[in-house]
């Protein structure tokens, strides 16, 4: 019993340092080439030894550090922001689609759930936004579109309120004379830290990892978030590169180990806040299954 | 009587708030696009105030700041509201979708860049998204009209009407085999006279010899320039003219052509034997690294007239470029039919004429819009000549109004950076006018008919088509291979349509 037990230890370790390996093994190779320098890069490669350190394209991305600051404060109002009001939004849905007794439950779930299925296309969103709307070129087009309301995080919120928050305490609460907002504010909320934590992860993820919103709805630079500032640097390397009128050598310009640098610098913050999440966000993903 | 009371109040905050509206609005840069849509009475007002100056919403190519965008607008605006009263807001860095939503979705613009790669211009004609220039360009802009080549126009024509205005860079390519000037020196190796595959076989050798490190024969960006010879892909590759300096006027599988297959043997040779640079499908870097690095000798390029000093600049040393023996420099519609279009949503198509006409015609319009502020973006280098470079402390890589000439209607009549050979202007004139227009230059495929199959097409041609151009795949056994793909994907369809269509054409040309 305890040879098998040890036998099973050795080989789920493996496998988990095998899987843990391959997710780190390539941000590693990230970091790595991001601080080598070009030359060194097309000549021998990648590698997860820098040969030549070069700190070059994290000077071209930081030259301009007042843009660089203004998004990264725009990325985390918005993503602050954003996430809050999604999480309300999201809330003041789920919660009465879990209660049983709602008049037209059926209705509202249905129209939840249409969307996640159809939408409206690209372009007449599009027209919707900017001309009913008037949302370009301000800060509500990097919120509003497209991430305010995911019918996912709704469903998923509502099946965790369902199996997770028995009827009896929210009679219980009613005898007691807690009105509706009450027992969802005092009682429900509380009991549902770890979902929560997750949409709160997971909408605060896809807002601070959002660029299409700046392609399509913002086009002045002091609205850019740090996704699209760092996007708009890669293609104006690009340009660079193409433009004929160029004057002097571009060749001075680091252009793949930049492409690291803009990757290192997107996930930065989010592979700081991370730690501090992971635990609720494996307790609460697992919706549906039987829990402690 | 409370239901009145309360409508009135209704109406009378409604009023309120739409003239407001159209106040507020008149003065900022979305006048007409709020106006428009927030009521008719704000509207009219909005056209009243503004009836002698017309903003003009110019989307262009190149990035810079919005600062720099609008000081370069206002600057421009300043000369262009006395002379056809016209004020610009300009925006710069837009991509194709932004675009492509602004033309769906009856966004404010007047005037733009249309690509050929990035949007079709039989398909915004077709869908009424641009409009045709005809009558316009008679009225308005008749030195533009007179000035651009019968041959020139025909490529920007759909269906019998002018589309658009072809911007005035360069109309042709030569094909040819670039290479780092310092090693070709020193090996001996002559480039003042046109290669043959085996010239080039034969110095790939030499610089081997020389320098068993290097690859003399580098990719770009995990594929190659191609092709490298004058062949006329009719807009897409499926259904080309094998060689555009011939009569011939056959629509032929490209893939099946013995160009085609005997540049794919040799490249799989040197590939077999280490002058090419393997794994090259995988590689994501430019040529422009490798030769700097010093990784690379030579690549396939097409080139025109002041090329090498273009090349000299991105690379980073000295750059050289010989001619292949089958790439003279020819022209095809796909060269020249990347143009100015005017927007269907322009409020007012008449003036965003005039204001083209003066981005074509006027040096001081066309330079501020092309180089940006002296002082910001660019300063003399000499005057009498009208060479410019950059200001101290700025750079290609710090300006804040990236200079893309091409991009812009007209390159030619802004100055030169130094660094460029001052005449090169007249230079890409000379080279434009000398170099053979194929036989189907201005014809333009309509591939509506056989999307299906051109979307198969084009699977299997991703499939194959890097692979075969950096010779990492056998040619012997891959190209009877994609062909056969290729014909099970419908490509004798395309060609078929693409044959008829063309012959239709030809008809009408004469």
């Amino acid at each position: 019993m305890v040879i098998k037990d040890t036998k099973y230890q050795v080989v789920i370790n493996t496998v988990l340092i095998i899987l843990s390996l391959m997710c780190v093994m390539p941000f590693i190779l990230l970091l790595s080439s991001s601080i080598t320098s070009e030359t060194a890069l097309v000549k021998t490669g990648y590698r997860f030894w820098p040969t030549e350190i070069d700190l070059s394209a994290y000077k071209y991305l930081l030259m301009d550090s007042t843009s660089i600051v203004r998004g990264y404060a725009i990325s985390f109002f918005v993503t602050i922001v954003g996430t809050l009001t999604s999480l309300m939004l999201t809330t003041l849905y789920a919660y009465p689609l879990s209660r049983k007794n709602l008049p037209g439950r059926n209705i509202f779930a249905f129209y939840i759930f249409f969307t996640m299925l159809f939408n409206g296309g690209l372009v007449p969103g599009y027209m919707m936004w900017t001309q009913m709307f008037h949302i370009k070129n301000t800060i509500f087009a990097l919120i509003v579109p497209g991430l305010l309301l995911n019918a996912f995080n709704v469903i998923m919120m509502r099946t965790y309120f369902t199996t997770n928050i028995p009827e009896e305490v929210l009679e219980a609460a009613r005898i007691d004379g807690g009105g509706e907002l009450y027992i969802l504010t005092k009682v429900v909320l509380p009991m549902s830290k770890p979902i929560i934590v997750t949409l709160v992860l997971l909408i605060g993820l896809s807002y601070w990892n959002d660029w299409l919103n700046g392609l399509y709805y913002v086009n002045r630079d002091n609205l850019y978030s740090i996704q699209v500032l760092l996007k708009k640097m890669m293609d104006d390397i690009e340009m660079i590169k193409k433009a004929s009128a160029a004057g002097a050598s571009t060749m001075k310009m680091p252009s793949i180990s930049i492409r690291m640098a803009v990757a290192v610098m997107g996930a930065l913050p989010i592979m700081c806040v991370y730690p501090f999440f992971q635990k609720y966000f494996v307790k609460g993903i697992v919706i549906g299954a039987v829990k402690g | 009587m409370k239901m009145k009371k309360l409508l009135a109040t209704g109406f009378a905050t409604a009023m309120a708030v739409t003239t407001l509206a159209g106040c507020g609005s008149a003065a900022d840069n979305n006048a007409s696009q709020s106006a428009g849509t927030d009521s008719a009475a704000g509207s009219t007002q909005v056209a009243a105030s503004n009836d002698d100056v017309t903003t003009i919403t110019i989307y262009a190519y190149n990035n810079s700041t919005t600062e720099a965008a609008e000081k370069v607008a206002a600057a421009v605006s300043e000369i262009t509201e006395p002379a056809i009263g016209v004020k610009v807001n300009l925006l710069t860095g837009v991509s194709s979708e932004q675009l492509n939503l602004a033309l769906a979705s009856g966004e404010d613009l007047d005037l733009f860049f249309a690509m050929p790669w990035q949007v079709s211009m039989s398909t915004m004609a077709a869908t009424n998204q641009i409009i045709a220039l005809d009558d316009l360009l008679a009225e308005y802009a008749p030195d533009v009209l007179s000035g651009i080549s019968e041959d020139d126009w025909r490529c920007s024509t759909v269906s019998g009407s002018i589309y658009g205005v072809p911007m005035n860079k360069d109309k042709a390519q030569g094909r040819g085999f670039e290479m780092v000037k310092s090693i070709a020196d020193e090996l001996g190796i002559d480039y003042s006279t046109p290669w043959t595959y085996e010239d080039l076989d034969a110095n790939l050798r030499k610089v081997k010899e020389a320098y068993p490190d290097m690859y003399p024969l580098v990719p770009n960006g995990g594929t190659m320039i191609y092709p490298a010879w004058a062949c006329d892909v009719l807009s897409d590759d499926l259904g080309v003219l094998e060689n555009a300096l011939s009569d011939s006027t056959q629509v032929v599988n490209f893939y099946d052509t013995d160009s085609f297959k005997e540049y794919c043997k040799w490249v799989y040779q040197w590939a077999q034997e280490g002058l090419m640079m393997p794994d090259a499908v995988n590689t994501t870097e430019g040529y422009q690294e490798f030769f700097n690095s010093g990784v690379g000798f030579g690549t396939f390029t097409s080139f025109k007239a002041g090329f090498e000093a273009e090349e000299t600049r991105k690379c980073g040393k000295d750059i050289v470029v010989v001619q292949m023996e089958n790439g003279a420099p020819h022209s095809t519609t796909s060269m020249v039919n990347a143009s100015w279009c005017i927007a269907n949503n322009s409020k007012n198509p008449e003036k965003a004429m005039q204001m083209l006409n003066l981005m074509y015609t006027n040096p001081e319009v066309s330079n501020l819009l092309v180089n940006g502020i002296e002082g910001d973006n660019w300063v003399f280098a000499d005057e009498s000549k009208g060479v410019i470079t950059y200001p101290e402390g700025v750079d290609s890589s710090n300006t804040s109004y990236s200079s893309v000439g091409w991009a812009w209607p007209n390159e030619q009549i802004t100055y030169v950076w130094e660094g460029d050979e001052p005449d090169v202007w007249e230079q890409l004139g000379e080279f434009n006018k000398n170099a053979q227009s194929s036989p189907a230059k201005g014809f333009v495929w309509d591939n509506s008919g056989v999307l299906n199959e051109v979307t198969a097409c084009n699977n299997v041609v991703e499939k194959y088509r890097a692979g075969l151009l950096t010779g990492c795949l056998d040619p012997e056994t891959a190209i009877p291979q994609m062909n056969q793909e290729l014909e099970a994907a419908g490509i004798n369809t395309i060609i078929e349509a693409k044959q008829a269509q063309l012959d239709a054409w030809l008809a009408e040309q004469n």
